[in-house]
């Protein structure tokens, strides 16, 4: 499911052609001020490492997800989290910096991984990441920044806050 | 005189009430002496209404027959739920209200209450039969006149015919039934139980029908105790409950006029004394009524939400209300289509938000015309839990209008190509100009953003630059006058005034005006009225109202190509470059105004306009360091929603084609590139337009190619595109 370094390198590719098209960057707060309306929590990787991440808990929140936002401050990231397990899927629609989204069963679990790119906005269908199992919380993280957060494919990641 | 001829001409022999007779007593003698020399014009209008009057004295004749009939069964005793889709049959909202009713008897019923519906309603309703013919006539009268629809004139024992008994349309028959039953009403039924009817079925907004829900609603107390300010609050919401919620700020002024003319007519009526009147109208309503809470009988279906639909359905709730009443629209089985494109609304808030979306950061408003001028998304803020005031629409939405800065140059650029001026007219465009006395006799000193020196400039980079002290002399030349005249004529409904600061967007207009303006362009010089209405049909299906798109042309078709010509260049490549969105032909124009209050982007394809407005509402603020960027202008936060929305609103369909104008039409004035300016004032003090030498005529080609312009739309399952698909 992740692309593999030619992959990578149409992604890098494809976020500076839209650098040419997408202005300005949106940021978040350099401080830890979550974006409008969203919740904040602790990301706990292995039981070892703490990262603070924004919470996306409701429908309005998850649809928005990190849309227009280039540089996530001092955030590790955004968690999307669900009261049921659910199947959906992830799309880039006006998100400007790739991702790596991680799926998340009940028990912490990472269920899939996927890196997503931008949709360039001469597409006119932007594709949809699925993780093809269910799930109760997603993470996702500028893409290539799992492994400095301590992340793999067999971490169990849990949220406190 | 609606009192005194109902009563001289229809005495029935009802036993009128304390109430009726003292006001009968206190109308006479405020009528007495009421008399001045006769015109000719007074004779005709007397002629006429008596004219009127003949007409309605035979259709009593028809009433009269009707009313041996017997009365029909309940319409009311099954609500029927109106509901909203949007054009592609997705729904948006329910509206209904069959809950909170808790019937009365009638002296249950506070006086005061009902001394200020009679006042307010039906001042005559214990003497007249149960029609008042004169005030029909003058119904029937005012609407021949207006060509509109029948309206006003219903006595109380005919509107509770109509709420309980009768369907709601608005048609001659109708109305002659609703006579009809009325007086067979009156004949079988005492006023007391009349009334006692009426107070309990009708709606007094906020979801409550009859009087003890409302005084409940609205106040918090019992029917039997309701206040003269509570009550003549109350009453002045029956024609339209919706419409006067103190909590509502668009709607504040609205609730003190409908108090105020209950108030003065209680007066009228001798129902309260003058001190009761002053003391009444000097409290605060607010300082009685309850908070609004959200309105039970409006269910936003969870897509709506998410598309962020509050100021469109309340829009569309008003417009129903209005024609229909509140009954029909809570009670009636209504389908109402919008134009409204419930995917591209959820795209263009997400959009909207999301580009705006940390605390402290200004607002945005978004409005999107198809071609025919159906509104296809409308964001008029950040919902209703911010603000009721629908920033989209301006003072037509409650708010107030917003300086439109350069997006108003491309009106002064149409007014220059009609008055047969070539877009490669120059001008010296410096970084700063005195223009002598064109600021209310003082020189108007002009700048260009960041003091930008554009040396010699033609009008197409003057517009693409957004170069001021071009324009600044382009208005001196034209004059702003007609400038003015054209806007209006374009679709600009703000109240513009001819000062040559115009041109530079310096007066107030609302997103509405400019995407209507806009749109203009777009349809090649053919303005169509915006319209948030597809069709209207009632229970059984039959169609009450249709969109009829109207359009009016203003300019030629090649004057406005040329203008759409110039307006691609802005977005290929000036400072609208960051909307370009690619495959599909745009023009625009971004706006900038004073120390980055506001921040606008407005432009278009062939198929849609859309105009994007960013700012603090109702307050005066920079918008430095928000949005994560230094400072917002129409070239970044705009640009950027404006062009997400257009990359929207163009998937899966053809986006068409501009018609380019070929050679550009009219004669090229301007400065002659070889002569340095002024060295005071950087610029002739005389109009270049009369003095320049280089005037070359070009022929006006015809049109190279036509659009396509096909009206389908986008036909796929919008219930399916973002719900389940978090944000990346």
């Amino acid at each position: 499911m992740r692309p593999g370094f030619g992959g990578l390198a149409l992604l890098f590719a494809l976020t500076a052609c839209m650098s040419e098209v997408q202005s300005p960057p949106i940021t978040a707060a350099k401080e830890l001020v979550p974006l409008t309306g969203f919740g904040q929590a602790t990301l706990v990787v292995d039981g070892e490492h703490e990262w603070p991440v924004m919470v996306a808990d409701e429908p309005w929140l998850r649809s928005l997800g990190l849309m227009n936002v280039t540089d996530l401050g001092l955030w590790a990231g955004m968690v999307f989290e669900w009261d049921e397990p659910t199947l959906g899927g992830f799309w880039m629609k006006n998100t400007l910096i790739p991702l790596t989204v991680y799926w998340i069963d009940q028990q912490g679990a990472i269920v899939a991984i996927a890196d997503m790119i931008p949709c360039p906005p001469e597409e006119q269908d932007c594709p949809s990441w699925h993780p093809g199992a269910p799930y109760v919380t997603a993470l996702e993280v500028p893409a290539g920044t799992g492994e400095q957060l301590g992340i793999s494919s067999e971490s169990v990641l849990t949220f406190r806050g | 005189m609606k009192a005194s001829l109902g009563g001289r001409l229809l005495h029935s022999g009802v036993v009128a009430s304390d109430r009726s007779r003292r006001s009968a007593r206190s109308r006479g003698s405020r009528r007495s002496g009421a008399s001045g020399p006769a015109s000719f014009g007074h004779h005709l209008r007397r002629l006429l209404f008596l004219g009127l009057l003949a007409v309605v004295a035979s259709l009593a004749g028809a009433v009269h027959l009707l009313a041996k009939l017997d009365l029909p069964e309940t319409q009311g005793q099954v609500d029927q739920t109106s509901i909203l889709y949007d054009r592609n049959g997705v729904e948006i909202a329910r509206f209904h209200g069959e809950e909170n009713r808790v019937p009365l008897d009638f002296d249950e019923i506070s006086p005061t209450l009902i001394d200020a519906v009679i006042a307010a309603e039906d001042r005559d309703f214990f003497t007249h039969p149960g029609v008042d013919p004169v005030a029909i006539a003058r119904a029937a009268w005012s609407d021949i006149r207006s060509e509109g629809a029948l309206q006003g004139g219903s006595t109380i024992t005919q509107q509770y015919i109509k709420n309980v008994f009768l369907t709601p349309e608005r048609t001659l028959s109708r109305k002659l039934k609703e006579a009809a039953f009325a007086i067979k009403l009156e004949r079988e039924t005492s006023k007391n139980d009349i009334l006692e009817g009426y107070l309990n079925t009708i709606y007094f907004g906020r979801g409550a029908y009859g009087i003890e829900a409302a005084a409940r609603a609205w106040f918090g107390v019992r029917a039997g105790a309701l206040t003269v300010g509570q009550s003549a609050y109350l009453a002045g919401l029956i024609r339209a409950p919706e419409s006067a919620d103190i909590s509502r700020l668009s709607q504040v002024d609205e609730a003190y006029r409908r108090r105020s003319t209950v108030l003065r007519a209680m007066w009228e009526e001798g129902y309260i004394s003058q001190a009761e009147f002053d003391t009444v109208e000097a409290t605060p309503i607010e300082g009685y009524t309850l908070p609004r809470v959200e309105n039970s009988a409006t269910q936003i279906s969870d897509l709506a939400r998410l598309a962020g639909t509050d100021y469109l359905i309340e829009e569309i709730r008003t417009h129903v209300e209005d024609r229909y009443g509140d009954q029909v629209l809570f009670r009636g089985g209504l389908r109402i289509t919008t134009t409204i494109d419930l995917r591209l609304q959820l795209e263009a808030n997400q959009a909207a938000l999301s580009a705006l979306r940390r605390d402290g950061d200004p607002t945005a408003a978004v409005l999107v015309l198809d071609e025919l001028g159906g509104i296809r998304a409308m964001i008029g803020g950040r919902g209703f839990d911010s603000s009721h005031v629908n920033l989209a629409l301006g003072t037509e939405g409650g708010g107030s209008g917003r300086q439109a800065g350069s997006v108003f140059k491309p009106i002064v650029l149409a007014h220059a190509v009609q008055e047969g001026v070539s877009v490669e007219s120059r001008y010296w465009s410096p970084p700063v100009i005195d223009l002598d006395g064109l600021d209310n006799g003082n020189d108007w000193t002009v700048r260009n953003h960041l003091n930008t020196d554009y040396g010699i400039i033609d009008l197409v980079d003057a517009t693409a630059q957004s170069a001021n002290t071009a324009y600044a002399q382009l208005i001196r030349d034209l004059g702003p006058h007609p400038v003015v005249d054209l806007a209006k004529r374009l679709g600009v409904g703000a109240d513009l005034l001819p000062f040559y600061s115009l041109a530079l967007g310096a007066q107030e207009v609302s997103v509405l005006d400019m995407a209507r303006a806009y749109s203009t362009f777009a349809g090649r010089g053919e303005r169509r009225e915006p319209g948030l209405v597809l069709e209207v049909l009632d229970s059984d299906g039959t169609r009450l109202e249709r969109f009829e798109p109207v359009a009016d042309r203003v300019m030629s078709r090649q004057e406005a190509d040329v203008v759409t010509d110039v307006l691609t260049k802005v977005v290929e490549e000036g400072t609208g470059i960051g909307a370009r969105v690619p495959g599909v032909p745009l023009a625009g124009k971004t706006g900038t105004t004073q120390d980055y209050r506001d921040a606008w982007f407005v432009g278009y394809s062939p198929r849609f306009t859309t105009a994007v407005w960013i700012g603090f509402p109702g307050i005066i603020k920079s918008m430095r360091d928000v949005a994560g960027v230094d400072i917002v202008t129409g070239s970044n936060v705009p640009a950027l929603i404006w062009q997400q929305v257009m990359a929207a609103a163009h998937a899966d369909i053809d986006p068409g084609n501009f018609v380019k104008p070929g050679p550009y039409p009219g004669t090229v004035f301007g400065v002659d590139a070889t002569i340095p300016p002024n060295t005071t004032s950087t610029v002739p003090a005389t109009a270049p337009i009369t003095t320049a030498p280089a005037a070359t005529t070009t022929a006006a080609p015809p049109p190279t190619t036509t659009t396509a312009a096909p009206t389908t739309t986008t036909t796929e399952d919008t219930t399916t595109t973002t719900t389940e698909a978090g944000g990346g």
